[in-house]
C-alpha cells in the first residue's frame, strides 16, 4: 500500500505535506472546524507538534494509510485529534486528506 | 487516481464563485473566483493546500500592512499564525498575558506602540522562511508608521481570484 507504514514516518510524511501545501480538505473538515471553534492554525500547530500519531481502522479513499494525529491547538489547552489518509499522488508526491476528530472518539 | 470526498463522492476540481473562508481563518473572510473542489454526492466545496496556504499568507501580508490600527480579532490571527500562546506573545512584547486577553476580547485596544512592536514581530517571523519573506516595501508598508488612530471596524476580508 502506497503510504507511510508505522507512525514515525506518518508523522514526518504528514508534516512535509501539510508544510508544502500538498493536502486536500473537504467541505465536512470546515464544518468541523466551525463545530468545534478551532481554526486552520490549531490544525497546523497540532501536525506540527503532535504528541502521538496512531493507525486507525478506515477504508483509505487514495490507497494510502490512515492515521489519526493528537496533539494540541495553539491555546493549549484544546486537544485536536485529526484524521489523515497519507497518501502518493498522481505524480508520486506524498499527500495528506485531513479531517478532524473529537479527540474522545 | 479519482480523489475522493470524506463521504466517498468523487471530488471535482472547478472555480468557486463564493467560499467562506471564516472557519479556516478564524475572522470573517471571503474568497471570490477561488480554485477549489466540489463533492460531487455531498455538494460541499473544499480546497487545496496551496491554496489555503497561500489565502493564509495573503491575510497575514494584508493585516500587518493594513493602515489601521490591528483591531481585537486581527491581533488574535496574528498571534496564531506566529503559534504562539497569549502568555508566549506576552513575553515577547513584555506585557502580562491579561493584556494580550484584552487585546483579543476588544476589551482594551492595541496600544499604537504595541501595535508596531507585534506588526514587527510578525514581519520577522515571515522573515524566517524565505519563501513567505515579505518584500522591502512590505516592511516599510507594515511597520514605517506609528498607527495613532483607533482600530475601524470593517466587514469581512475578500480575497479575489486565490491560486
Amino acid at each position: 500500500m502506497p503510504g507511510p507504514q508505522d507512525s514515525t514516518s506518518a508523522i514526518l510524511w504528514i508534516q512535509d505535506a501539510v508544510t508544502a501545501g500538498r493536502y486536500k480538505a473537504t467541505g465536512h473538515f470546515f464544518d468541523r472546524l466551525s463545530e468545534r471553534k478551532i481554526d486552520f492554525d490549531d490544525v497546523f500547530n497540532a501536525i506540527e507538534n503532535a504528541i502521538r500519531c496512531l493507525p486507525y481502522e478506515r477504508q483509505p479513499d487514495h490507497n494510502g494509510t490512515c492515521w489519526r494525529v493528537i496533539g494540541s491547538g495553539i491555546d493549549a489547552n484544546k486537544m485536536i485529534a485529526i484524521g489523515v489518509e497519507a497518501y502518493l499522488d498522481k505524480k508520486k508526491r506524498k499527500c495528506a486528506l485531513c479531517t478532524v476528530f473529537d479527540p474522545n472518539d | 487516481m479519482v480523489e475522493r470526498c470524506e463521504c466517498g463522492g468523487v471530488l471535482k476540481s472547478t472555480t468557486l464563485k463564493e467560499f467562506d473562508f471564516t472557519p479556516v481563518a478564524g475572522i470573517p473572510s471571503l474568497l471570490r473566483n477561488t480554485r477549489g473542489f466540489l463533492c460531487q454526492r455531498c455538494h460541499l466545496p473544499g480546497l487545496d493546500g496551496m491554496t489555503i496556504n497561500s489565502v493564509l499568507r495573503t491575510m497575514t501580508t494584508a493585516i500587518v500592512k493594513q493602515p489601521d490600527r490591528l483591531a481585537a480579532d486581527h491581533a488574535r490571527f496574528l498571534r496564531k499564525r506566529m503559534r504562539l500562546t497569549q502568555q508566549a506573545l506576552a513575553d515577547r512584547m513584555g506585557v502580562a498575558r491579561e493584556t494580550v486577553a484584552d487585546w483579543e476580547r476588544g476589551k482594551d485596544p492595541v496600544s499604537a506602540q504595541h501595535d508596531l512592536v507585534l506588526r514587527a514581530l510578525v514581519i520577522a517571523e515571515l522573515m524566517r522562511t524565505p519563501k513567505n519573506a515579505p518584500t522591502k516595501e512590505e516592511v516599510v508598508e507594515a511597520i514605517g508608521t506609528v498607527r495613532t488612530g483607533r482600530p475601524t471596524g470593517k466587514g469581512p476580508f475578500v480575497i479575489e481570484n486565490a491560486a
